[in-house]
């Protein structure tokens, strides 16, 4: 059996866990252990939990030949 | 002198019920004319553009301190006056989404950015396409 293999279940249990501790974030809120979950879940799961928020550019109008 | 006084009361009077029927006319038209936002009326596209911009980013550091619900009435609110822009949807979506757990609100602006995107972004997709039928997020399958 591939190392890989072997730790398919781990995998799968922690992100379990993580999941059951990210929705926590209705009952208690936002805390630093449930960032950290998040983190890990992002890593773990990129297709559900890697998101990064985009920002905007504030463009100036202006003729710099002027 | 009794006698001036007795001629003016009604004549004050009559002034009085004059001057309180002008103002409820006055108001009452007044009341019957549409708002309008003489804001929104002189801001140039450009204004528009970098109005929105300020507001997504500020909203962008409401998240940082951990502050989503108001970080989520930041980008609704941008919305309401500018719905095209894509990259409100995004946020609203993705706030929605992995802090606020209101994972219909996040499909819907999932969907809106994806409509109005220039060019197809294929992550989005593939988050919208795994959701299920019920229009939730929530059973992602690995």
């Amino acid at each position: 059996m591939l190392l890989e293999e072997e730790a398919y279940p781990f995998e799968e249990r922690a992100l379990a866990l993580h999941s059951e501790n990210h929705q926590r974030i209705t009952a208690g809120g936002f805390n630093a252990w449930i960032e950290k979950s998040l983190g890990v879940l992002a890593e773990l799961h990129p297709g559900r939990y890697d998101r990064s928020p985009r920002w905007m550019s504030i463009t100036t109008e202006g003729n710099d030949d002027a | 002198m009794p006698e001036q006084k007795c001629v003016r009361l009604p004549v004050l009077k009559i002034w009085i019920f004059c001057g309180s029927l002008t103002a409820t006319l006055l108001l009452a038209g007044c009341a019957a004319q549409p708002m309008k936002s003489p804001k929104a009326d002189s801001l140039s596209p450009a204004d528009v553009a970098t109005l929105v911009a300020t507001l997504n980013n500020q909203a962008l550091l409401l998240k940082q301190q951990h502050r989503f619900s108001e970080a989520a009435v930041l980008l609704e609110t941008g919305l309401q006056s500018s719905p095209e822009v894509a990259e409100l949807h995004y946020n609203l979506a993705v706030i929605s989404e992995l802090y606020l757990l209101d994972l219909g609100r996040a499909l819907r602006h999932y969907q809106r950015y994806q409509v109005l995107s220039a060019s197809e972004d294929k992550k989005v997709t593939g988050w919208i396409a795994r959701s299920p039928d019920t229009g939730s997020l929530r059973s992602f399958n690995r």
